[in-house]
């Protein structure tokens, strides 16, 4: 149950449709889907000429029992090749059996669907998906058609079965990793740092795959910035990809321990696995000793194991903060800081 | 002083196939003396054995191949390497049976399996493991035709020509050596373990896509197969119950579970699993001890991220109860038969002519590298439209004609073995093989023979259905019946379920949009139903199927999530608890039988013959359904 499906924002037909001319766009392959006609690939880039999403322009027949669709639909995948969404103009309507236009429904479903890159389209053959038993009788087109199978229900539209799995099959074969090839070429400082900005998890991820120990250094601040992102994994793959050298940067490491106590508790669990033996320095502990009150008692081990491996770092202020958790003896917290507190006047008697 | 327990076992051919016929090397002494041997038999008893069958292996095909060939009429002996019954769904590995219910279209297993789970969900009020192991035993002790031989290890077999003759075997427990003779043979092993020792055809691996067309076949064929896993059981108790790792237990961090849900506490996890990678069967010694270890390094440490990561504070107060030490296997060798199932078969399921078992458990393959590689999803399952049919062919070797196989082991592909290796498709090719075995006995045919035969094929499929084997497209065309030529009326009918239902051939809602029982309410008094003859018939037997929800899961499991998912745990609601048969002649009942707590879905009464020209069921009580319902009744001169 990856978190990477409820990222990305699903589009009904309602929303903002997109403006190609807004784009600059560059024609990158020619794809040939298994008995599907051929399509340009286009790469759109915006002004500033980063690499947005490419997309295709698939004009097609869909034939089943004898009868043929056209298909004349725009469809757009995000640079890893997952597919992003599709729009229709108003006179190419997606239609089902009987020519009945799609309702908003039904685009909704089509989405999911094609959205979808396990789905169980690709294990059948589309004769697979109907059920020979039952038919569906068509008054206009005088013949009959079968219904769609009850395992494949969620996998398509009833009526438009073989829209559905025409499309999936161009949307979600071969093209994508041509696409994702491509965007492995383009790879650049620039579009390093615009995907690791993006809010996407599965972009954070694929930087993440390619990056050199040299770059991990370059890109640190917009790795860093990733340990609050909202996605469920990011930070924690961000964490991941702090090397020892970064950690040992002091103006690096603050900028790790800052978010500390704003970050849920798994990702807290993370830095402090983390950092449990790289040097911290003061910033670090004054940012690790605030977020005490809010922790919970099974993090406060950690924690206060980190310091204590640490004491150069209680300065003035350090010292000041740790007398103030003392003030709370109810606390767990209390209990911890006196502890430090003890091995800190401890080595510094003389 | 005596020779060592490990030279003197050399000598009587462990590992080496030779009893007796070399004593000399067996021992470190020259002057090897033949009486010291003779003396030595006071420790190690020698059993030679004779039986009709010999089935290896009483994990769930095992058990139902033997329960099958025993109450066909076959002798059988069936040998253990465990302690107890069960293999993968005993109290010592705790894997749930898993089969066609997944598919939520009703085609629950019936047969011998639906009776051990019936018997276990009604004794085992309290759901203790071990109960079920005592059901499992109950049945096959108490089967007379079947001598059960607990840990007993299989080491050697010895062939004639293209037949099994004789295996060894032996039990440390109790100090004895097995030579067993047998006339039929059976690998219920999982490994395929009595067929590899015989030189039999087998196969393993992943085959691949190109060999059989099969689109989740692999680029190139290997010999990679789906890993083993351990399972634990968690309880909570009132008060923090903390836990410290042990030195190897692997560690894991949040990002190790991307893939892998850890959704409660009291019931290990499936994706707990390794080895697909290593062929534990060919290098046991070295390689299946350390993979035992490895799980437990596994286990251990997925308990210790769940305790000591910080990232389940509501695991505080959980402690663990049990853990299998034992891997779960989900696949060794695969033993050739006369036919392959492939990939195609499980999702377009033809009717093979020759089919005695089905399947619906979606195609699951598993990673090979388990939990070395947490960045890969552990598993991709893929549905399949209904049940599928296997052929009778899957069942027997193609290099030794006495030779019958069932289980994991069977002749499928790969990929086909994904959806059919779970427990209860196992089961049912159990029943399957155990009644054709019995069958080849009775007819003196070989099982080559037997699918070649479209008479042979057919009466063994009206025997399996007798007996509650589920078959698609197969109904009851058993002209012993004399029930199908009888007219039925009934004191009650309910809308759609009149009467004559149970004389239709069916035994189970089937899906064709037709009901295929008989209902009567039970608010009106004691409702009956009564089959009846023009002339007088000669009857010994009646024999009935009642209604035990098979749109349901019924089976034992350490997760509360699952024992509560659509699953009642006692007698079904729906099953005919109290009720009286009663056989008439002229108006005169010659033969009564009340029945009381029955929680089964078959019965069959047998009792000293009768003239009669009507048999009469009253339903006195139900499990708590307000209908009474029989899907089947059949009559019997014999």
């Amino acid at each position: 149950m990856s978190a990477y499906a409820f990222i990305f924002p699903i589009f009904s037909s309602n929303s903002q449709s997109i403006e190609e001319g807004h784009y600059q766009q560059e024609e990158v392959f020619i794809h040939q889907a298994k008995g599907s006609a051929e399509a340009e690939v286009k790469l759109l880039s915006d002004q500033s000429g980063n690499p947005v999403m490419y997309t295709s322009h698939l004009i097609s027949a869909v034939c089943s029992d004898g009868i043929c669709k056209p298909i004349d639909i725009h469809l757009y995948w995000d640079l890893l090749g997952k597919f992003y969404r599709y729009q229709t103009s108003d006179e190419e309507e997606l239609t089902k059996f009987d020519h009945e236009p799609f309702t908003e429904e039904d685009h909704a479903r089509l989405h999911e669907i094609l959205s979808d890159e396990n789905s169980i389209l690709q294990d059948y053959e589309v004769e697979d998906l109907i059920d020979t038993d039952r038919k569906l009788h068509s008054d206009e087109i005088d013949g009959v058609t079968g219904a769609t199978n009850i395992t494949f229900r969620d996998a398509s539209v009833e009526g438009a079965m073989y829209t559905v799995y025409t499309l999936w099959h161009f949307i979600n074969g071969d093209v994508r990793n041509k696409i994702f090839a491509h965007t492995k070429s383009l790879l650049s400082e620039s579009l390093i740092r615009y995907m690791l900005q993006s809010e996407k998890g599965d972009y954070h991820n694929f930087i993440f795959n390619n990056l050199s120990d040299s770059q991990r250094k370059k890109f640190a601040p917009e790795i860093i910035s990733l340990i609050s992102s909202k996605d469920i994994y990011t930070p924690h793959f961000a964490i991941q990809q702090l090397t020892d050298d970064v950690l040992a940067d002091s103006i690096h490491q603050a900028a790790v321990l800052e978010q500390f106590a704003s970050v849920p508790p798994v990702v807290q669990n993370s830095l402090l696995a983390r950092i449990e033996s790289q040097p911290i320095y003061n910033v670090g502990i004054r940012a690790l000793l605030e977020s005490v009150p809010q922790l919970a008692s099974n993090q406060l081990d950690r924690v206060f194991l980190i310091i204590g491996r640490n004491k150069a770092s209680i300065d003035k202020l350090n010292m000041k903060a740790l007398k103030n958790l003392t003030l709370q003896p109810e606390k767990d917290f209390s209990y911890f800081a006196e502890r430090i507190l003890d091995q800190v006047s401890d080595s510094s008697n003389p | 002083m005596k020779e060592n327990r490990r030279t003197f076992l050399k000598a009587f051919g462990l590992g080496s196939g030779a009893i007796l016929s070399n004593p000399g090397f067996a021992f470190d002494t020259s002057g090897t003396n033949l009486e010291d041997i003779k003396s030595n038999l006071d420790v190690f008893a020698r059993r030679q054995m004779e039986t009709d069958v010999l089935i290896a292996g009483g994990g769930m095909s095992g058990i139902c191949a033997a329960l099958a060939a025993a109450r066909n009429g076959a002798k059988v002996i069936l040998i253990q390497n465990r302690s107890r019954l069960g293999g993968n769904a005993s109290s010592e590995i705790r894997m749930h049976i898993s089969g066609s219910s997944t598919l939520g279209q009703g085609w629950r297993e019936t047969g011998i399996l639906e009776e051990l789970m019936l018997t276990e969900a009604a004794v085992n009020q309290q759901t203790c493991y071990e109960v079920f192991d005592y059901v499992l035993y109950d049945k096959v002790f108490s089967e007379k035709n079947i001598t059960l031989l607990l840990d007993t290890m299989l080491f050697d077999v010895s062939t004639e020509g293209n037949r099994v003759s004789m295996i060894k075997a032996y039990c440390s427990q109790t100090e004895e050596l097995y030579e067993i003779s047998a006339k039929l043979f059976s690998d219920c092993t999982g490994d395929g373990t009595l067929a590899a020792i015989a030189g039999a055809e087998f196969m393993r691996g992943r085959e691949a896509k190109s060999k059989w067309n099969e689109s989740l076949g692999q680029d190139q064929a290997d010999d990679v197969t789906m890993g083993s896993s351990l399972m634990f059981q968690a309880q909570k108790h009132d008060r923090p119950m903390p836990f410290v790792a042990p030195s190897w237990a692997r560690k894991y961090t949040f990002t190790d579970f991307v893939h892998r849900r850890i959704s409660a506490y009291d019931y290990g996890y499936w994706w707990l699993e390794l080895g697909g990678r290593v062929d534990i069967v060919k290098d046991i010694i070295n390689d299946g001890q350390r993979l035992r270890d490895e799980l437990m390094a596994v286990m251990f440490g997925v308990w210790d991220y769940i305790k000591n990561s910080g990232n389940h504070p509501d695991s505080e107060n959980w402690a663990l109860s049990w853990f299998g030490m034992i891997p779960g296997k989900r696949e060794s060798r695969r033993i050739v038969g006369d036919y392959i199932m492939v990939q195609r078969d499980t999702q377009t399921a033809p009717l093979f002519e020759d089919r005695v078992a089905y399947g619906g458990w979606p195609l699951d393959d598993h990673l090979p590298e388990g939990m070395d590689d947490t960045s890969q999803k552990p598993n991709r399952a893929i549905h399949l439209k209904g049940p599928y049919s296997i052929p009778m062919r899957c069942l027997y070797s193609k290099s030794y004609e006495n030779l019958f196989m069932a289980g994991r082991n069977i002749s499928v592909s790969h990929v086909a073995l994904s959806s059919c290796r779970v427990m209860a498709t196992c089961a049912t090719l159990g029943q399957a093989a155990g009644t054709a075995m019995a069958y080849c006995l009775d007819n003196s045919i070989t099982p080559a023979i037997l699918c070649n035969t479209t008479q042979h094929i057919q009466k063994l499929q009206q025997i399996l259905l007798r007996q509650d084997q589920s078959i698609l497209g197969v109904q009851n065309n058993d002209e012993n019946d004399l029930a199908r030529k009888a007219s039925v009326r009934a004191s009650d009918e309910a809308p759609d379920h009149p009467a004559s239902k149970v004389i239709d051939g069916y035994n189970r809602d089937v899906r064709d949009g037709n009901t295929h029982q008989w209902q009567a309410s039970m608010n009106g008094g004691e409702p009956w139903i009564e089959l009846s003859w023009d002339n007088a018939q000669t009857l010994s037997t009646v024999e009935c199927t009642f209604d035990t929800g098979l749109n349901r899961y019924l089976r034992i499991s350490p997760s509360q999530a699952v024992l509560a998912m659509n699953q009642v745990r006692g007698p079904q609601p729906e099953t005919v608890s109290d009720y009286k048969l009663e056989a008439i002649h002229n108006g005169k009942t010659v033969y009564e039988k009340f029945v009381t707590g029955n929680f089964l879905r078959k019965v069959v009464h047998a009792f000293p013959t009768v003239k009669a020209d009507a048999i009469r069921l009253t339903v006195q009580k139900t499990h708590g359904d307000e209908l009474a319902k029989i899907f089947e009744i059949r009559c019997y001169q014999a």
